[in-house]
């Protein structure tokens, strides 16, 4: 594999990417779009999210570790990547605090069947154990600190729905790229032992 | 089987983090209702200083341990970091500008990033045979997001019902315990090394 594309995706800069724009100020969305938004229900919005995350998380984790071939792994990987694509664009449509919470859910069990997809197949297809990853997770949040930056440019600029899209669209493609470079140099390329 | 000391370490991460889970969420909301000056965009401009000071400082520190005395400075680096952590609420409730939370930020960015290297090395030092690195640190990720979701909650509640100083408040006291337990670990394992010498004495 390309030590370039390697690298993007042991950095996971791309998810970052698009969660790095919003991340900052998603509170500030909610308090300006959505009706009876208020200190209280954003920040359970965010705890349903992080709660959705820790419930599901373990069990997607036993069942990637278990997963030898990788199959398994990248179907919850694509699966979890449509879910968190899905998100911004439903946040564009919600209306109240209600469909948030609904949305942070979906996003919720979005990530906890990628996350742990994804590094499974990044120790299958890149033969990388976790701790010699330290250097591109630096390099991951150096990336995401311009993102932060970027994001709330836009966001003042041309406004918090526009960067909503970006967003969406920014995820909509990271998802196709990391799932067919997995799908090209991981598990079904003759190219297996990197 | 986990041990003490290993839980003990357990519990300073989970406090520090867990302490700005109380804010984290609620945070542009506090510095746009707090600051004149503040607007979206300087607003990700903190967290973007947040995030360099963090992999700057995290660089850096790991390199400084690799020279000599490398334990004395990891347990430094610890009590640094959670210090700083424990003082910086405290800081937050009397910034005036932007420009003063831009530095506040700097300094939480530093301090999560020392302490994430301190943390990972007493942690290492300390996983036994029985105890693999992968299962404990999946029952970290476990602990820390459960604990970041009740905080997240906890905080919006605290600062929706008592404004933003009661919130701050538990933050600081939160952090300062990570502060006091990271103190308690040092501490308690120089008794045990003294414990450990006196008898070739």
């Amino acid at each position: 594999m390309n030590r370039w594309i390697r690298t993007a995706i042991q950095g996971d800069m791309f998810y970052l990417m698009a969660f790095g724009l919003l991340t900052p100020i998603f509170a500030l969305f909610l308090k300006e779009q959505i009706p009876n938004a208020n200190l209280f229900t954003i920040g359970l919005a965010e705890g349903i999210y992080l709660l959705t995350v820790g419930i599901l998380r373990p069990f997607t984790l036993l069942s990637t570790s278990g997963d030898s071939k990788g199959w398994r792994a990248q179907s919850l990987l694509w699966f979890g990547s449509a879910l968190v694509a899905l998100t911004p664009f439903l946040y564009l449509l919600s209306r109240d605090m209600l469909d948030i919470f609904v949305i942070q859910m979906i996003y919720g069990i979005g990530i906890a069947f990628s996350e742990p997809a994804w590094s499974r197949l990044i120790g299958l297809t890149c033969k990388m154990q976790p701790t010699k990853w330290e250097p591109f997770s630096t390099t991951g949040a150096l990336i995401s600190a311009g993102i932060a930056a970027l994001g709330g440019f836009i966001a003042q600029t041309q406004g918090m729905k526009a960067l909503l899209f970006y967003v969406g669209i920014t995820l909509f493609f990271a998802a196709i790229f990391m799932a067919s470079i997995y799908w090209r140099f991981g598990l079904n390329s003759k190219y297996k032992n990197i | 089987m986990i041990s003490d000391r290993l839980k003990l370490l357990g519990l300073i991460d989970l406090l520090a983090v867990c302490a700005y889970g109380l804010l984290l969420p609620i945070l542009p909301l506090f510095l746009i209702d707090q600051f004149y000056d503040s607007n979206i965009f300087n607003i990700a401009l903190a967290y973007t200083f947040y995030l360099i000071s963090m992999a700057g400082f995290s660089w850096i520190f790991r390199i400084f341990i690799e020279h000599g005395l490398s334990i004395v400075r990891i347990k430094l680096g610890l009590i640094a970091s959670t210090l700083i952590l424990a003082v910086m609420p405290i800081l937050y409730m009397y910034a005036k500008t932007m420009t003063d939370i831009y530095l506040i930020q700097i300094f939480i960015g530093m301090a999560f990033g020392i302490m994430k290297i301190a943390w990972h090395k007493l942690t290492h030092e300390k996983l036994t045979d029985t105890v693999s690195l992968e299962a404990f640190s999946h029952t970290r990720n476990l602990f820390t997001t459960f604990g970041l979701g009740i905080a997240a909650v906890l905080g919006g509640f605290i600062a929706y019902q008592y404004s933003y100083r009661p919130l701050l408040c538990l933050v600081f006291s939160f952090a300062f315990t990570s502060f006091a337990s990271s103190l308690i670990y040092i501490f308690t394992s120089e008794k045990k090394h003294k414990a450990t010498k006196r008898p070739s004495h």
